[in-house]
This record gives structure tokens, C-alpha cells and sequence, in this order.
């Protein structure tokens, strides 16, 4: 196994509320790997983008990070000066957002965003930058970039906003790529061009993400590893094909039924709804839905186990158990 | 004799005004629905699929009479309500209700639950007078806590939001239901609740179903048939599992190629359809597809293919396929 471009450890983010103080990611962790991608899945609210801003450290207040550390290159992406986060941001990190339109400056050309990524970070000159967001432009899939380039995010299409975010993104040749719902916005053809693009911008050269969606297509389709959250908390972590093939925590085994299937007009759905962060269930914060749950699961919190890279949050995990509680 | 379909659409289109200029002038136009024909059979669920953009919800508010035409007709059980007055329309109204994409949207926030959901009855009976046992007994068949009728809506999660709009929906048990992206707001979990409650539901109260939808896999799984949009123009129409497995449009052939399907092993690598759909201010000539089309061929350029029938009940409208 190669080692991790940059690994999360333990990271916690808390929001100070009315109810009290509430934690919208507890105690995550995972790594990306060089050439990969890790698919970060899970309904909405349970912490996926807050996990994503905690790692370039631009969580909006009142939230703030409480623990955990983001190893990059040796170094704590938590503890580090806010100088020298401000440099990595954009330049050896950077992050690709669900709404394009409102990541980038309504009032600034496209060539002009991408050419001050490479004057901020890359120290080039008006033309020279100029030049490079034209091929950036061109990399990313823009047609007709050389006339493209003047143009300004509303004359863009969603699609196009996305790829000219992209280019932002990638200017710098990052070593880790944040997509949070790149095209959840975009329309499946779009959708599809898009997940390509990242795909290819993957594999070319030294470099790793972590792309957040609520879609398990998506999911299957691009990603080599999977992080499944729930609640503000990891439930399992599964390469992609493991994940599908067998499934260990009844909340993703749930999530995959839930998706329809061609020729059934059945819906598989998860009773109840997605807990209040306020107010978590006691132990398992799964078992209030979970059709496996037993007494010990109100009681104690599971731990997440397994072998590296197999990991379940739950007490009765996989087929096994799924038979066993047939037979109860 | 009773006819077999409920609804036939007949070459309904809507131009909206485009207007410029100091004075607002009418500039040009924006075609959102353009010469749309088609029929849905009683007791059928019927899926209308196409990106955003492409004219799903235009249609769907000109078929309940919300938006009128530009030009064609729509006839609803073998009477014409295209050309019909509000006090003409109202019997109609009774039998055709809507849920909308946003819960949250389509409820007053001031308003309980149970008077949102008996209006219609209120409306329709001319009276003040409440309802409460009707009110409480389809709060109770969509699936809603006992003590439903005295909350706010915004007390419910998403998907119970979705549940009272749809018990609004059915309060004057409608023959005909218009489902505009039901689920599209709500997580997969919480989607399955809901179409699980709309298949019961279509059962229950022998409903007709004209379901509009962007998600191919839902409407795959829920729809008899299936009709595919762009950019204004209807350019298939099949039985749900044929389209799907064996789709004629290029288009369809595109949008079917680009689902994200759930399983790791069958990854596609090609890039599926090229461009996106253009604007409907500026439609191209010929086929509208004509520009992102890997079948074009020279005729395509100009000349616009009409929807004709394919044998089995398939329509598509395409000069090569
Ligand atoms: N400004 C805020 N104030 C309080 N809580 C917040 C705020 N922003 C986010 N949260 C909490 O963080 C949780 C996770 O949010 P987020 O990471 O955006 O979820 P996701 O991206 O998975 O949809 C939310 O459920 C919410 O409770
Ligand atoms: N009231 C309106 N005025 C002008 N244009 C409109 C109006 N409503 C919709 N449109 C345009 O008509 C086209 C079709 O829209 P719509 O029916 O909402 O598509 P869909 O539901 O398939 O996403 C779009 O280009 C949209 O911008
Ligand atoms: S008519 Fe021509 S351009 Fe249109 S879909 Fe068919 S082959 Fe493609
Ligand atoms: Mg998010
Ligand atoms: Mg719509």
C-alpha cells in the first residue's frame, strides 16, 4: 500500500447552538491515496462538507474545529500558522464546490480568476498567466477557450462554470483535489462529462480526492474507496467493490437498497428520519432505524473495527449477522 | 363506451415573452414547450424525463390548466379544458391535483396542517365549515401522526412535508395525479418512503399518474411509460422497460448511457453525450439535438424529425433511428 498523500485523524468539528453544542463531524478519519479517489457518501446534514472545510481549515463560524489532526506531507494542517495554510490552500490543496456560480467572482472574467490562482500561488506575470489559464481552460474542456476566456460566470452554462472551477482548482497542479458534490447541480449528461474530467485529472501525475456525493452511483462509478457517514460519524469504510459486493453496517446495506430497482415497483426505504445532531440517540446512533438493532446497541457506541481498509461501526455486522437475525 | 385514455395532449406549446430593452419590449421568445402531443391511459403511471430546463414543469402546469397554452389543446376524459373558464374549469380541478417538487414551498408556513390539507374541500364544498373528520383520515392514509391537524408545517421533517402536500393532493380524491419531482429534495432514504406511499396510494384511490422527474433509475422503477423531453420538443415516448433497454432517440440512448448505475464492476469509461443542451431562447434549426448528435446526418441540420410511431406503442422522433 502506498502511503497516504494526506490523512484525517480524529477530526471533530463542533457548532455551538440554542440546544447546546453539537458535533457535525465526530471523530473522522480516513486517507487519500495518490491516484485515487475516496468517495465520501452519506444523507444530507451528516457532516460531509464540514469535513471537507475542516481540512482546509475554513469551517464558517460558530463552528470551530475541537480535535483531530490532517497530516500532509508530515505536517498538521490544524496546528500550522495561518500563513502557511493560506499557501497550501489553492496551491497543494484545493477544493471544488456544489454551486459554481457562487464559488467564483461574479464580476471577474473566468481567465482572470484562473490567472490569479497562478499569480497568487505560482508567481507569474499578467501574460504568462494569462497564456496558462488558456491551456487550463482548454484542459478542463471549455470549447473555443482562446474566446471563452473573456467570459463572465452568468454568460456560463452550470457545466461550464463547474469546469472553469476546476480549472481554478487544479491551476496549481494540487496534490489533493476537495470535490464536494461537484455535479449534484448538473445534469446527468453534464454529470457525467464532469466525473470524467475528474477522473482523468486523478490519474494524470501525483495526486489524490476526496469526492463527496449523496449519489451511490456516483459513487460506484468513480470512486476506489468509500467512506460511508452517518450522524457526523464514519460507519464503515470499504473499498468501492467490497462496499457493493457486501456491505457490512446496516445503514449502508439500507442505502443501497433504498436505490430502485429496474422492473420492481418496490421502494426499499430506512424507516424514520436522519437524528437530530442536538439530540443523538444513546449508543449505536444508527439504532433507532436499524432492523438488526438489540439491546447493547441503545447502550454502547460501537467502535469502528475491522482490517485496515474493511472497517463497520456496529455490533452485528455484514451477512452474518443479517442470517442470524433471520432466525431470532 | 368509456375511452382508454384519461388525458390526451395535443400539439400543446408555450412561448414565453422575452422582453428588452428601456421600454420592455417583446424581444423574442422563449419556446419552453414546443408541439407536444401524447396520451395517458387510465390507471397508468406515466413518466415524463428530460433534463432541467427542458420544459417538464411548463407542461405539466399548461395540462392542469395553471399556465394557459400558446397554442394546442388538452382533453381531459373526452372533454376539451383548453379553452375553459375558471367556473368551467372547476369540476375539472376536483378530479386533476398536483404535488410539487418543494414541499416547503407549495405549504403556508401559518397556516396548520389541517387547514392546509382541508382548503380544497372547504373551496370546492363553498363552505367555511371545517372538515375535520375527512382531514384526519387522509392524514392518517399518507402516513402522518395521529395529531398532524394542529401542527405547523414547519414542526415536519422534508419527507413529511412531502406527505401533507400529498394529502392535500388527494383530499378531493382526484381521478388524476401530477407528480412534479416529488422526491427530488429528499434523501434516497427518505425518497423511498415517498414512492412507496405513491405506488400504495395509486392503488388505493385508482389513480392516473403523470409523473415528471430527472431521476431515469425512479422513473425506470415507477413508470408504465415513459416520455423524454429536450429542449421543448417530446422525442421518444415507450413501455418504461423497453425504452430503457432498448432506447431509439440518440437522446434517450445518451441520457440512459450517462445513469450512475450502483455496481462498481460495470464502470463505463466513455463520455456519452458531447456539449449540453442549448437554450431553448435559441433553439437550433433542424433537430434540436442535431448539435450534440453522434448519428447526424445532413438532413437533421434543417429539418425538424416528427414524432412517429415505432410499432409496440413506441414513438420517436428522429430521422435516423
Ligand atoms: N452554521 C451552522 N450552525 C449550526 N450548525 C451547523 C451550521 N452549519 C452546519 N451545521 C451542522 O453541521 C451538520 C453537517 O453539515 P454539512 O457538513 O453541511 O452536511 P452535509 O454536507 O453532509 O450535507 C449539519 O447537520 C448541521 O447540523
Ligand atoms: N415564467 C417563465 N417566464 C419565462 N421563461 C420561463 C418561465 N417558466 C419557465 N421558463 C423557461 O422555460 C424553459 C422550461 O422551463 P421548465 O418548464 O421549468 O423546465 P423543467 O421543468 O424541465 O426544468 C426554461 O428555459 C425556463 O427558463
Ligand atoms: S434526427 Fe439526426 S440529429 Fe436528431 S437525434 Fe436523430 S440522428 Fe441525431
Ligand atoms: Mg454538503
Ligand atoms: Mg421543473
Amino acid at each position: 500500500m502506498t502511503a497516504p498523500l494526506l490523512e484525517v485523524r480524529g477530526l471533530t468539528t463542533a457548532f455551538r447552538t440554542e440546544e447546546g453544542e453539537i458535533r457535525a463531524v465526530d471523530g473522522v478519519s480516513f486517507a487519500i491515496t495518490s491516484g485515487k479517489i475516496l468517495g465520501l457518501v452519506g444523507e444530507s446534514g451528516c457532516g460531509k462538507s464540514m469535513t471537507a472545510l475542516s481540512i482546509m481549515r475554513l469551517v464558517p463560524p460558530p463552528g470551530r474545529i475541537v480535535s483531530g489532526q490532517v497530516l500532509f506531507r508530515g505536517r498538521d494542517l490544524l496546528t500550522m500558522g495561518e500563513a502557511d495554510i493560506r499557501s497550501l490552500r489553492g496551491d497543494r490543496i484545493s477544493m471544488v464546490f456544489q454551486e459554481p456560480m457562487s464559488a467564483l467572482n461574479p464580476v471577474f472574467s473566468i481567465g482572470d480568476q484562473v490567472a490569479e490562482v497562478l499569480r497568487v500561488h505560482r508567481g507569474l506575470d499578467g501574460k504568462e498567466a494569462m497564456g496558462e489559464a488558456e491551456r487550463l481552460l482548454e484542459r478542463v474542456g471549455i470549447p473555443d477557450p482562446a474566446r471563452r476566456i473573456s467570459d463572465y460566470p452568468h454568460q456560463m452554462s452550470g457545466g461550464m462554470q463547474q469546469r472553469a472551477l476546476i480549472a481554478m482548482a487544479v491551476a496549481c497542479e494540487p496534490e489533493v483535489l476537495l470535490a464536494d458534490e461537484p455535479t449534484t447541480a448538473l445534469d446527468v449528461t453534464v454529470q457525467a462529462q464532469i466525473l470524467r474530467l475528474v477522473e482523468a485529472l486523478i490519474s494524470e501525475g501525483e495526486r489524490g480526492a476526496l469526492l463527496i456525493t449523496h449519489d451511490l452511483g456516483v459513487v460506484a462509478e468513480v470512486a476506489d474507496a468509500v467512506c460511508v457517514m452517518y450522524a457526523g460519524s464514519v460507519v464503515e469504510a470499504a473499498p468501492v467493490q467490497d462496499l457493493f459486493d457486501d456491505p457490512g453496517h446496516p445503514y449502508t446495506i439500507g442505502l443501497i437498497q433504498s436505490l430502485p430497482t429496474p422492473g420492481r415497483r418496490s421502494f426499499h426505504a430506512i424507516p424514520g428520519n436522519v437524528p437530530d445532531l442536538a439530540d443523538l440517540p444513546a449508543g449505536c446512533r444508527f439504532h433507532p432505524r436499524c432492523p438488526r438493532a438489540q439491546k447493547i446497541c441503545s447502550e454502547r457506541e460501537p467502535d469502528l473495527d475491522g482490517t485496515a481498509g474493511r472497517l463497520v461501526r456496529c455490533f452485528y455486522p455484514g451477512r452474518e449477522h443479517a442470517a442470524m437475525k433471520r432466525m431470532i | 363506451m368509456p375511452l382508454p385514455e384519461l388525458l390526451t395532449v395535443e400539439g400543446l406549446s408555450k412561448v414565453f415573452p422575452v422582453k428588452g430593452g428601456v421600454f420592455g419590449k417583446i424581444v423574442g421568445g422563449i419556446r419552453a414547450v414546443d408541439d407536444v402531443s401524447f396520451r395517458i391511459m387510465k390507471g397508468e403511471v406515466f413518466g415524463m424525463v428530460g433534463e432541467s430546463g427542458c420544459g417538464k414543469t411548463t407542461l405539466g402546469r399548461m395540462i392542469l390548466g395553471l399556465l394557459p397554452a400558446s397554442s394546442g389543446r388538452v382533453i381531459f376524459d373526452g372533454d376539451e379544458i383548453t379553452s375553459l373558464d375558471r367556473a368551467e374549469m372547476r369540476p375539472f380541478r376536483r378530479r386533476m391535483q398536483i404535488i410539487f417538487q418543494d414541499p416547503v414551498g407549495s405549504l403556508n408556513p401559518r397556516k396548520t396542517v389541517g387547514s392546509i390539507v382541508g382548503e380544497p374541500l372547504r373551496v370546492a364544498r363553498r363552505s367555511g365549515e371545517s372538515v375535520p373528520a375527512e382531514v384526519e383520515e387522509i392524514l392518517r392514509t399518507v402516513g402522518l401522526p395521529e395529531g398532524s391537524a394542529h401542527r405547523y408545517p414547519h414542526e415536519f421533517s422534508g419527507g413529511q412535508r412531502q406527505r401533507i402536500g400529498i394529502a392535500r393532493a388527494l383530499i378531493l380524491r382526484p381521478d388524476f395525479l401530477l407528480a412534479d419531482e416529488p422526491v427530488s429534495a429528499l434523501d434516497v432514504s427518505i425518497q423511498a418512503q415517498i414512492l412507496t406511499l405513491l405506488v400504495d396510494l395509486k392503488t388505493r384511490f385508482s389513480l392516473t399518474m403523470m409523473f415528471i422527474s430527472h431521476d431515469l433509475r425512479v422513473v425506470r422503477s415507477l413508470c408504465d411509460r415513459v416520455g423524454v423531453m429536450y429542449l421543448g420538443r417530446l422525442v421518444e415516448v415507450g413501455a418504461a422497460e423497453e425504452l430503457y433497454s432498448r432506447p431509439m432517440h440518440p437522446y434517450t440512448e445518451a441520457l440512459i448511457e450517462a445513469i450512475p448505475e450502483p455496481d462498481p464492476s460495470i464502470r463505463r469509461r466513455s463520455e456519452g453525450a458531447e456539449g449540453e443542451m442549448p437554450s431553448p431562447s435559441d433553439p437550433p434549426p433542424g433537430c434540436h439535438f442535431h448539435t450534440r448528435c453522434p448519428l447526424r446526418i445532413d438532413r437533421c441540420f434543417h429539418e425538424i424529425p416528427a414524432l412517429t410511431p415505432r410499432g409496440e406503442g413506441r414513438l420517436a422522433a428522429c430521422h435516423v433511428r
